[in-house]
């Protein structure tokens, strides 16, 4: 059973291929179902992929999750034949999507660290009643499914001829269905054929409880003589006894019955010669059809701690490089060539930075191509007609953030499927085509990736919104003074939901907020447009990189901040005449007929020695969603590119990133600088 | 003592081992196990939105530490760095962190015989940190309990 690590990886290995592999059948089945069609390619596909499954399963001993593989493979094994079985035949694909789903749930209980024993019996039944309609046979013998029951299996009956006995193991020496496999191991020197009940000793450890109660039933013919095979049974480690059930019979005979039988039980015959398979054979096969598979992408499977180390080197390194570049011994000194090296070093350094951080860019399609099943089971269940589309999907992301997004965009489809999008009969009633559209979209602009759900439905009534928000009592100012995009917003306030029922998909007022807070944990902001009967947008907007920013130096007193260039739209001296003071007090600057509050930066971090004339310094004007603002600063110093590191956790809980400080970075002369957030700043100041 | 080292061997041949340094006219001391380096007192980034005795983050070797006042963390008026002030860098299971002190007195060797039981201080804030006192040479050393130092940092959150 190996060490504890290797069965861990081993396990990690499964849980990893077996859930990529239902992703792709999950995909291959919605076209399917779309074309009412299975191409030659598919079902070659899916018979591989639940072949694949089937072996592995039964390799780790998950059995639920093999049968129903195996079930699912049977079924693909008659379509290979004829595909014209399909015909008439449409519960394939949900009897299909059910097995999945089912391998799925028990993926889910092994990842949480349960044994996987879901109860597969009524899925395997329908899809051998499926099975047997494909094939026109009666489903096979029960037993294949039952070997658990107590049914009378045929070995039991007397009259195959062969020698039967039954062997009973030594009280509690454990693992009894392992020793019975290494009995019938040894057995098979001495025995021209030989069989056992129970079958599945190799596989399913159950068979010991079966073996102890009723002991271990073996019948054989024997090479040379009977007494040798007892011989052998009686000397067999841990065996206590063995009683002789019946003789066996005369060799016309025996060899009469036996024909009969083999007619009879094609399938049990057939089963025996794939259970003994040794597990490195089985371990071999599943490799090489796992490689198949792989070989069509060329990836190769990279333990993320590993990615981040070499990201953070790199990070390391760049700053490195900036210190040697820039250091002070080198000040005023003629080095042409070692400033000719020091840029190569400098160019190379920006572009194995550009590379590392790209290792962890994944397409967005993987998440996306997610909803397509989202949408076709609600569709179904809701009795709408929707279709998703998805443009941009080769856009790419940063795997943690791909991975952060993918609970919140599920949410927002649900919530686009349930809230947004009409039933047919309503969208017919008001002059739309019925069949409403998804639109699940990925833009890059530079700086950010804008991720856009968009759905034609009916779209958000800001009266409604308003309404409820005041029955909620959420409302912290006079209604004339909420702008509808904030209205809109109201919807991702915890406690909120319009929907008066709940629904198994959504309505508890507990989705959006979470939705929202998800996004804001990666960097990313959430806008909703709407119009009413028209439709409903979420716009998500993610900065591309977190980690490298192109930041403006600004210097306040003795202390130098980092601005991330991003938020500055431009910076100039203040003229006198652009000063004014509103009716609080509050210092503002007017530019080109706009007023914009002032915020000192020496004020809200207390910094000793700064500039204080306005007219003095440099004011920055810097936005953030709708705001904006104009930093005061005594100057700026220069851009550059900034690794941005987050603060120690030592300050984690003084919610630093709430005053506007979003983390640090390491100057080139080695002093430190704070960076700044300016979304942050706006909203506390 | 300016620049010094202390490497951490085998934690047989360091248990018992305090470091020790001046607080106003009291001695601390804190165990050996938990410092990594000391060094002279360098720039530190002052840090907005943290108590006072929070001095900043100073860059050591490339990592950003949190720099702590230990006289101000005890309520003691804060003396004006000199030549003689160092950081203490310690590290407590993952977490590092640099102590400012006013100067630093040397390694003692704690026995059986040195412990002191702890008495009721009238400063409460002190006693939780205090790990046990030590009589070495007729000078009472209060060590602190590293781990309590920091684990407050991590509940902080309710006090805000």
């Amino acid at each position: 059973m190996g060490t504890l690590d290797t069965k861990d990886s081993m396990l990690d290995m499964f849980i990893f291929e077996t859930s990529t592999l239902l992703d792709q059948l999950d995909e291959i089945m919605i076209e399917a179902e779309k074309d009412k069609a299975f191409t030659t390619d598919n079902v070659n596909e899916i018979f591989r992929i639940m072949h694949t499954i089937k072996g592995s399963a039964g390799m780790m001993s998950f059995d639920c999750i093999a049968t129903v593989a195996h079930k699912i493979e049977d079924l693909f094994f008659v379509i290979r034949e004829d595909h014209s079985k399909l015909e008439g035949n449409d519960e394939i694909f949900d009897l299909v999507f059910k097995g999945s789903d089912f391998i799925k749930l028990q993926i889910e209980e092994i990842q949480n660290g349960n044994e996987p024993d879901g109860d597969s019996e009524q899925l395997v039944n329908e899809l051998m009643e499926c099975h047997a309609k494909l094939t026109g046979k009666a489903p096979a013998p029960k037993k294949e499914v039952a070997e658990k029951k107590t049914t009378e299996p045929a070995l039991n009956k007397d009259d195959d001829g062969l020698v039967s006995v039954r062997v009973f193991f030594e009280d509690g020496c454990l693992m009894e269905n392992l020793r019975a496999f290494m009995l019938i191991t040894s057995l098979k020197e001495y025995c021209e054929e030989i069989k056992y009940y129970p079958e599945d000793i190799e596989t399913n450890s159950e068979s010991s409880a079966e073996i102890v109660e009723n002991g271990f039933l073996v019948k054989f013919k024997s090479f040379t003589t009977d007494k040798d095979v007892f011989d052998v049974i009686q000397s067999a480690l841990n065996v206590k006894n063995f009683e002789i059930i019946n003789e066996g019979k005369k060799e016309e005979e025996h060899k009469e019955e036996q024909k009969k039988e083999e007619k009879q039980k094609p399938v049990e015959v057939k089963k025996e010669p794939v259970k003994p398979k040794t597990p490195a054979e089985q371990a071999n096969n599943t490799i090489s059809q796992l490689k198949s598979g792989s070989v069509k992408q060329n990836l190769i499977n990279v333990n993320l701690t590993k990615l981040d180390q070499l990201m953070e080197i790199v990070g390391e390194v760049v700053i490195t490089e900036s210190m040697v570049s820039a250091s002070p011994d080198l000040e005023g000194l003629q080095l042409d060539d070692f400033n000719k090296s020091a840029r190569q070093l400098r160019k190379l350094t920006s572009e194995l930075r550009d590379l590392v951080m790209n290792l962890r860019m994944v397409p967005v399609s993987g998440v996306f191509n997610k909803m397509h099943r989202l949408v076709r089971d609600m569709s179904k269940d809701l009795g709408k007609d929707v279709e998703l589309v998805i443009e941009g999907g080769e856009t790419e992301l940063d795997k943690t953030i791909i991975d952060a997004l993918s609970d919140p965009l599920m949410h927002l489809v649900r919530n686009s499927m349930d809230h947004g999008i009409e039933t047919i009969e309503e969208r017919a009633a008001a002059g739309k085509p019925e069949k409403g559209t998804v639109i699940l979209s990925a833009e890059n602009t530079g700086g950010e990736v804008i991720i856009t759900i968009h759905d034609n439905g009916k779209g958000m009534d800001p009266q409604k919104l308003m309404a409820k928000a005041r029955e909620n009592g959420l409302l912290t100012k006079d209604e004339q003074d909420y702008t509808e995009r904030e209205i809109l917003n109201f919807v991702m306030m915890a406690g909120f939901s319009t929907k008066e029922k709940v629904t198994e998909y959504s309505g508890r007022g507990v989705g959006m907020d979470v939705v929202k807070k998800n996004i804001e944990k990666v960097g990313g902001i959430i806008n909703i447009e709407s119009k009413v009967g028209e439709g409903t947008s979420f716009i998500i907007k993610i900065p591309l990189t977190l980690a490298i920013v192109m930041g403006m130096k600004i210097k306040v007193g003795d202390s130098v901040y980092t601005l991330p260039i991003n938020s500055m739209k431009e910076s100039f001296k203040a003229d006198k005449g652009q000063l004014i003071n509103d009716t609080n007090g509050t210092e503002m600057i007017m530019i080109r007929g706009e007023c914009y509050p002032i915020i000192r930066l020496q004020n809200i971090y207390n910094v000793e020695n700064a500039v204080t004339d306005l007219q003095e310094g440099i004011l920055i004007l810097v936005e953030a969603d709708d705001k904006r603002a104009c930093l005061f600063t005594d100057r700026l110093i220069g851009q550059q590119q900034v690794v941005v590191k987050s603060m120690p956790n030592y300050f984690s809980s003084y919610n630093l990133k709430d005053i506007g400080i979003s983390g640090c970075t390491i100057l080139g002369d080695g002093s430190i600088s704070l960076v700044l957030d300016v979304p942050s700043i706006l909203n506390a100041y | 003592m300016t620049e010094n080292t202390v490497t951490l061997n085998n934690d047989d041949d360091l248990k018992g081992k305090i470091l020790t340094f001046n607080v106003g006219d009291q001695r601390y001391g804190i165990e050996i196990v938990y410092t990594i380096e000391i060094i002279g007192m360098q720039h530190i980034t002052r840090v907005p939105g943290v108590p006072s005795y929070i001095k900043g983050i100073l860059n050591s070797r490339g990592k950003v530490v949190p720099a702590i006042d230990v006289s101000m963390k005890f309520g003691k008026e804060p003396k004006p760095y000199d030549d003689r002030t160092s950081i203490i860098l310690i590290q407590v299971n993952d977490l590092s962190i640099a102590l400012i002190v006013e100067s630093i007195e040397e390694v003692i060797t704690i026995t059986d015989e040195n412990l002191a039981s702890v008495p009721e201080f009238s400063q409460i804030n002190s006693n939780k940190y205090v790990k046990y006192l030590a009589n070495v040479n007729n000078q009472i050393n209060i060590v602190l309990d590293c781990e309590q130092l920091f684990s407050d940092a991590i509940t902080q959150s309710n006090f805000n």
